[in-house]
């Protein structure tokens, strides 16, 4: 019972600070949406249980350094285009594109796929750095 | 009163040297508010890029403020400056982590404990003198930083290295972070005794080399079996690390600051209780060194 009082505690907590901070809302928003299941997926009961860095469609579909090389810079905000924040949100995430959290509250879909690009040509400068061995 | 030594070594590679490392550095700095200073031995650099990012890494490198060209220049008779010299203050980006300092590694080490072996057995000189003489330089190196810190954190290479028995020669205590396999118990049995033997007179202690459990996988019914075998032949940290993707992509540096919990994630608290764990372990074999102040005494525990 300590158990049950304890989580019901914490999920009245967590409404009460979602309720008060958009930007916390959005992003427990952004996980669910980084777990939910395409409509046509497998049956429930067969899904494994959902982790945080479960794999989201969009990060499926889309690799920020991979793609940049192969399509360009202009290729990448293409395939960016239209895509919400919350999916673009759930692609930092999955990448680690955004390790201090710097877009979390943000909103805009352009401002976040901006970032994905800077972040994408960063990461793969750096790397090439890395293999100067 | 002078810093405690760890060593953070084990033969075997891939069971998370560098990421206790810099953990267990972030932890003491940030929590407890001790000095502490990384010393990387890894020509693979990790521990270097993992606190001081690439770009300041590169930095270094080509300043020659690294710790291959301070033995390089011991070794080549070149114009010498004392260990200090090398020192990168402020390290790590975790913010609130400003008593963290670093001395980097570059793999062009790895040229350096090669080219000390061809030189001096070249003539005639057995690779213990070599041995020696690589200690006798990083004791002397040492002696310029160990009162500035609360902590020296060596990480070591993986393999037998010279660098690695020298950094377990002048350690108070080591960590040695093990996958709970068959494989690699196998290795820690070997490489257990072999530290304990290379560990300073009147520190060859069984409860000064602990195993840490890390990568464990409490699911596995064969990792939680290694586990009990290793509980029966060696001093082990309560602390477990488990297999935590969150924790393997801590490691990745960020430009801008974060917090520790932002940083390590669902792995903060583990590496939180490692750095309790070995403050409090290191604190019941300390005593105060003569001539030492009452603040130096009131040191540990740190709290």
């Amino acid at each position: 019972m300590k158990a049950q009082k304890g989580l019901k505690l914490l999920f009245d907590a967590v409404l009460a600070e979602a309720k008060e901070n958009p930007a916390f809302a959005r992003r427990i928003e952004s996980l669910f949406t980084a777990w939910a299941p395409p409509s046509k997926r497998a049956p429930k009961a067969k899904r494994p249980a959902p982790t945080l860095h479960s794999r989201s469609p969009v990060a499926e579909e889309i690799h920020p350094t991979r793609d940049i090389e192969r399509l360009g810079e202009d290729g990448l905000h293409a395939a960016l285009a239209g895509r919400s924040p919350l999916e673009l949100l759930a692609l930092l995430d999955a990448h680690n594109l955004d390790p201090a959290g710097k877009m979390m509250a943000e909103t805009d879909s352009d401002v976040i796929a901006g970032f994905v690009v800077a972040a994408a040509k960063k990461k793969i400068a750096r790397d090439r750095k890395a293999f100067d061995y | 009163m002078t810093a405690i030594i760890l060593s953070i070594v084990n033969m075997k590679g891939g069971v998370g040297k560098s990421t206790v490392a810099v953990a267990l550095a972030e932890a003491l700095s940030l929590r407890r508010r001790a000095r502490v200073l990384v010393i990387d031995l890894d020509p693979q650099s990790n521990a270097s890029i993992m606190l001081a990012g690439q770009d300041r890494w590169d930095g270094l490198r080509l300043a020659g403020r690294t710790i291959d060209e301070f033995f390089e220049a011991r070794l080549e008779q070149l114009e010498q400056e004392p260990l200090k010299a090398y020192v990168l203050e402020e390290v790590s980006d975790v913010e609130g982590c400003d008593t963290l300092d670093l001395i980097a590694c570059t793999p062009e080490f790895r040229f350096v404990e090669r080219d000390a072996i061809a030189r001096f057995t070249g003539r005639g000189f057995a690779i213990e003198s070599v041995q020696a003489k690589l200690a006798t330089i990083a004791a002397s190196g040492l002696r310029s930083v160990q009162r500035d810190y609360d902590y020296i954190i060596f990480d070591c290479p993986p393999g037998i290295s010279l660098f690695a028995e020298c950094a377990i020669a002048l350690s108070d205590y080591l960590v040695l972070p093990t996958v709970p396999d068959y494989i690699s118990r196998l290795g820690l049995l070997a490489f257990w005794r072999r530290a304990l033997k290379l560990l300073p007179h009147g520190k060859r202690d069984e409860n000064r080399a602990f195993v840490l459990a890390t990568r464990y996988d409490e699911t596995s019914p064969g990792q939680r079996a290694q586990l009990g075998e290793i509980d029966r032949d060696f001093a082990r940290l309560k602390t477990i690390i488990p297999y935590n993707s969150d924790i393997a992509r801590a490691a990745e540096y960020s430009e801008d600051k974060r917090s520790f919990e932002a940083k390590w994630r669902s792995g903060a608290s583990v590496m939180q209780a490692l750095a309790d764990e070995v403050v409090e372990r290191a604190s019941r074999n300390f005593a105060p060194q003569a001539g030492a102040d009452a603040a130096d005494a009131a040191r540990l525990p740190l709290q």
